[in-house]
């Protein structure tokens, strides 16, 4: 398991951790953090701290998770990303769909 | 009296014809116009010592020997003016020559000076030209409405092609998880119907036990559970054709399961793409623009400076048109100097003309011979006014930097 994650449910807020590579491989997995939960209400953060890889397949997930938990209202924060990992976030305009912290 | 006069002469025409000499030698090697003065001063030496001598009389009576001392005295007298006029001839000649010599070289070489800064001018004008379209070329490639082809805006474009790719890859990619997540789904549905198929089997397998049971206790009945026999027979067939069916849906359902799985691995190698290309040629494209703006920046100042130095080179070629002046000023000048040339001979041929029939020996006497003396020397100053008077010097200008010449 390289995605952890920790829903805590009277706080409506969820933590994905993810692992040192984000790509297509981790879909089922990532799926499986948010799958079975009402997203609409939640507060995602999602930790990029052990991240250094990163494919067009996740910045696909990441919308998809977006779209899942409302669009435009999603209140979704991208925790810790690497240089490399915030580059692609700049030039691909993600840090414009979603808030990026440190 | 005459004889008296006669005397002086006698007793000074060695001196006299000396000082000749030396005028007429100084003439040659200074100028013609100081050995020209200087023969006036001498005639003008002769009359004032003879008028001296009148006044002073010596009571000692000098004369001529005789008629052969007169004629030789008138002899040499004439030789000099002919000398003279002969010698002056000759350098007036030559000195008219090089003066046209000089004219010509001036002017040839005028004509060319003038010809190569024109054509200086020409050219620095055209790289003139050449640079104002290159600044205006550059300030072109800004507008968005000029030439497509420039480097800045093909920069652009390529940039606004990456971006248009990047997002393309981006939306392309969440489409293709919002499917492979539908997959999944569809993945599941298809357990559960292979769950459901289950049951339905064992349904079926209960079914055939039932009619098993069934014809067991019709063939117990004897002759009256016959017919119960055949029912139960067909029940028995009809559960093995339904396990049979669901035999063949599980089948058909691990291909379309298989197909699912092949779809989900495609769209997932679709969508999934190494966001390094867009780092590496984003960041191509910034270094690109960075450098073209530097590259332009430094362009605009190095025109600037070349337009700085087209501007003064037309000043200095201005300069140098303008001081081309100096052949005509040089034209006039000879030509002032030949009139003056023209003078000193016009002077010189007076006194050939006034001296030719003046004798010493002759009836008329020593007062005759001053007298035309003093007859050659206003007939000359009079010449020579009315000469003088028709030579005025052309050339006042002085200083080249005067006057402005546009150039054509």
């Amino acid at each position: 398991m390289s995605i952890s994650s920790k829903f805590i449910e009277h706080e409506k807020k969820l933590g994905i951790i993810l692992g040192d590579r984000f790509d297509f491989s981790c879909h089922d997995e990532f799926r499986d953090t948010y799958r079975s939960l009402d997203l609409s209400q939640l507060e995602i953060t999602v930790d990029f701290a052990r991240t250094e890889y990163i494919d067009s397949a996740a910045l696909g997930m990441l919308l998809v998770l977006r779209e899942n938990a409302g669009g435009d209202s999603a209140k979704i924060t991208l925790k810790s990303c690497q240089p490399p990992v915030r580059q692609i976030m700049d030039i691909t305009r993600l840090d414009k769909l979603f808030k990026i912290s440190d | 009296m005459k004889i008296l006069k006669g005397a002086y002469l006698t007793k000074h025409w060695m001196p006299l014809a000396a000082s000749v000499a030396v005028l007429l030698a100084s003439g040659f090697i200074l100028s013609p116009a100081a050995a020209l003065s200087g023969l006036l001063v001498l005639c003008f030496w002769i009359f004032v010592t003879i008028r001296s001598s009148q006044e002073n009389a010596v009571p000692e009576p000098l004369c001529f020997r005789d008629k052969e001392e007169r004629e030789s005295l008138d002899n040499a007298v004439h030789g000099l003016v002919l000398g003279l006029d002969a010698g002056f001839t000759g350098v007036a000649h030559q000195m008219r020559g090089e003066l046209t010599s000089i004219r010509n070289l001036v002017s040839d070489a005028v004509k060319t000076l003038q010809q190569s800064f024109e054509g200086l001018n020409q050219q620095v004008n055209m790289q003139q030209a050449i640079v104002n379209e290159l600044v205006s070329g550059m300030r072109d490639a800004g507008d968005e409405q000029c030439d497509k082809s420039s480097f800045a805006a093909f920069t652009e474009h390529t940039d606004d092609v990456l971006r248009y790719f990047i997002d393309y890859v981006v939306s392309l990619s969440a489409g293709s998880m919002n499917m492979v997540g539908q997959i999944d789904d569809m993945s599941d549905r298809m357990d559960e119907v292979n769950n459901l198929l289950d049951d339905v089997k064992a349904i079926a397998d209960q079914t055939n036990l039932l009619a098993l049971n069934a014809a067991i206790e019709a063939a117990r009945a004897g002759d009256s559970g016959r017919g119960f026999a055949v029912v139960a027979d067909e029940v028995r067939k009809l559960s093995q054709r339904s396990t049979r069916f669901n035999e063949e849906i599980r089948t058909v359902l691990a291909a379309a399961q298989e197909n699912v799985s092949d779809a989900r691995a495609t769209v997932g190698e679709l969508a999934s793409k190494d966001m390094n290309f867009a780092l590496k040629s984003k960041s191509r494209v910034d270094e690109m623009m960075k450098h073209l703006g530097t590259v332009n920046k430094k362009t605009e100042a190095h025109i600037a400076e070349i337009s700085a130095i087209t501007g003064s080179i037309d000043g200095y070629v201005g300069d140098a048109v303008r001081s081309l002046q100096f052949e005509d000023i040089v034209a006039q000048l000879t030509e002032f100097t030949s009139g003056h040339l023209g003078r000193v001979e016009n002077m010189i041929q007076s006194i050939d003309e006034g001296i030719k029939d003046l004798r010493l020996n002759s009836d008329d006497g020593i007062d005759a011979y001053i007298k035309g003396l003093e007859d050659v020397c206003k007939q000359i100053a009079v010449l020579d006014e009315a000469t003088q008077a028709k030579l005025h010097n052309p050339v006042s200008q002085r200083d080249m930097s005067e006057g402005e010449v546009e150039l054509f």
